[in-house]
């Protein structure tokens, strides 16, 4: 893949980031039912964005270094 | 002995270990402002990973993060949001930033602006917007310091006195020892909190209610207007989208633009360690779990708690925990404080002598660096002064400073990206949209849908930044090169 397309990628990733916990996306994940691992769905909705902006950056980087 | 008494030993201890590594850490570094401000550019990764993740999470994160899972809910997650949102722009913009600073020879956020951007007037702007900004920080931790410390000696160490202690140490290594004593005692306090703060957050839950699951189907079954977002406001009332939103957008945005983190592109060794630091900040970020967790385990617990920041102490000293716990609970807590609370001081002190003092009253070297070292002391008088009056509107005013310190994203982002701005453009910009952020602030009925005024800050900047720049004469093209291709730049510099 280019440099340049694969940073459109990770751009369009967290543009997505953002869309997806805020108003109004995030209003879907509003409810706390159902317990996902025991967390109401808001809090886990949270965390799995988290991990997966962990995942993005962590591949961003390795391509970067591997340059 | 009295329970009390044996943790104060324990802090006792700790603050000591905490002292001996601070001043440790000043050896071997050199006698320059560079080697005071920047800590010579040479932080390995740990170290700058350490930092960067000690100094965002701080006593508020702390103690203010499961006071605001304890009563408003839901609404906290908004803290969840912001963080890697913010954190991953630093990945371009850092390590340009550092590049930029080294050749320069840069050390703080309004010399790299005005170096693009030369106005003495834009640096005196930038150093008093920063130092209003962080004033109520350090007051918050300063504050934290002591509110833990008289909590769990059962008022035997008032909070005067329990600040006073805690940052009379954190004065001491940072005077000695400068950025580099940040560093190492960040490294340190950073393990801590983690460390203490999974153990709580996975303790209480358990202790209190058997579990995770069962703690939030005990919450969900007697009050599940608590974790259905966007959450409650401090009054208990549903807080609006608005709000909600705009807090997300506004933090994410002044994340990295707080001086006390922006400043440490300059201390970063090479490019890679900044990358690699914003790589990790996630999981820094998910600190924040445990920490909501705490706060959760209270609310069918503790019912109806005056002030919700009190929380954790409140459930520590409550639930009958071995007296080790509540030594490590509290040596974790003034990790947290002390380690965003030593960054800041040093920001501030540096910020306003290298942008507020030096464009306009040449001086030394030497004399730089002990004028830093009188107004880091200044700085610490007038919080800790703050910390033990009556400081209400504080966390108010601290809410507002995200909102002013988010006005520095504007010009940053114009420095390295948009070749057309101007000096005039930028300084224009920058007071039209702290002041609409100040207008917004006083004028909250005047904010739609519960607007953070930082965004109505915004709207402003950005419009007034991008006209001016258009009606005033370009920078020359040799100049705007060395920030917006710092790489292709690099032979001109040289000459």
């Amino acid at each position: 893949m280019k440099r340049s397309t694969f940073h459109r990628l990770v751009m369009a990733f967290f543009g997505l980031y953002a869309l997806a916990v805020t108003w109004p996306v995030v209003t879907l994940f509003k409810d706390p039912l159902p317990l996902i691992f025991g967390f109401p769905l808001p809090l886990a909705w949270s965390i799995a964005w988290i991990l997966l902006g962990f995942v993005v950056l962590v591949i961003l980087n390795w391509f970067e270094e591997r340059r | 002995m009295a329970d009390w008494v044996w943790v104060s030993m324990m802090i006792a201890a700790y603050l000591a270990i905490t002292l001996i590594i601070g001043l440790r850490a000043g050896k071997g570094m050199s006698a320059t402002v560079d080697g005071f401000v920047a800590g010579d550019r040479n932080f390995n990764l740990l170290i700058m990973y350490f930092v960067t993740g000690a100094t965002v999470f701080s006593a508020f994160a702390f103690l203010g993060g499961p006071g605001w899972a304890y009563s408003r809910g839901a609404a906290a997650f908004y803290i969840l949001s912001y963080g890697v949102l913010g954190m991953a722009p630093w990945y371009v913009i850092g390590p340009k930033v550092a590049r930029i600073g080294r050749r320069l020879k840069l050390v703080t956020q309004a010399q790299f602006l005005t170096a693009r951007f030369p106005s003495k007037g834009l640096s005196a702007l930038i150093a008093l917007v920063s130092v209003i900004a962080l004033i109520p920080y350090i007051t918050l931790q300063i504050k934290g310091a002591g509110i833990v410390i008289e909590a769990v000696t059962q008022g035997h160490v008032p909070l005067w006195l329990g600040a006073l202690i805690s940052y009379g140490i954190v004065l001491i290594y940072v005077l000695t020892s400068g950025v580099a004593a940040v560093g190492w005692t960040n490294t340190f306090q950073g393990i801590f909190m983690i460390v203490i703060a999974w153990a709580l957050g996975l303790y209480l839950p358990s202790a209190l209610h058997g579990g995770i699951g069962p703690m939030f189907t005990e919450i969900i079954a007697a009050r599940p207007e608590l974790l259905t977002l966007p959450g409650l406001t401090s009054g208990g009332e549903p807080w609006q989208w608005g709000g909600y939103t705009s807090a997300i957008i506004i933090s994410a945005i002044g994340l990295t633009m707080w001086p006390h983190i922006f400043m440490k592109a300059f201390t970063a060794r090479d490019e890679r360690i900044i990358r690699r630091t914003v790589v990790l900040f996630p999981t820094f970020q998910l600190f924040l779990v445990p920490v909501f967790l705490i706060g959760f385990a209270g609310v069918m617990t503790v019912p109806n708690l005056d002030q919700p920041d009190f929380i954790l102490p409140h459930l520590i000293l409550n639930v009958e925990l071995p007296l080790i716990v509540v030594g490590l609970f509290c040596a974790g807590a003034l990790s947290a404080s002390m380690s965003t609370g030593d960054a800041l001081l040093h920001a501030t002190a540096s910020v306003a002598v290298e942008d507020g003092l030096r464009p306009f009253k040449p001086m030394s070297e030497s004399a730089q660096r002990a004028l830093i070292k009188v107004l880091i002391v200044v700085a610490g008088g007038i919080s800790y002064y703050f910390a033990v009056g009556e400081s209400q509107s504080l966390v108010v005013l601290l809410l507002t400073s995200y909102g002013v310190i988010a006005q520095l994203a504007p010009p940053v982002v114009a420095a390295l990206f948009w070749s057309r701005a101007t000096t005039q453009g930028v300084c224009a910009g920058l007071l039209a949209g702290s002041g609409a952020a100040l207008y917004g602030f006083f004028n909250p009925e005047m904010m739609p849908w519960g607007l953070h005024e930082g965004i109505f800050g915004l709207m402003v900047h950005i419009p007034v930044l991008l006209a001016i720049s258009y009606l005033t004469p370009a920078q020359a093209q040799s100049h705007v090169k060395l920030f917006i291709e710092p790489d292709l730049s690099h032979e001109v510099i040289k000459q």
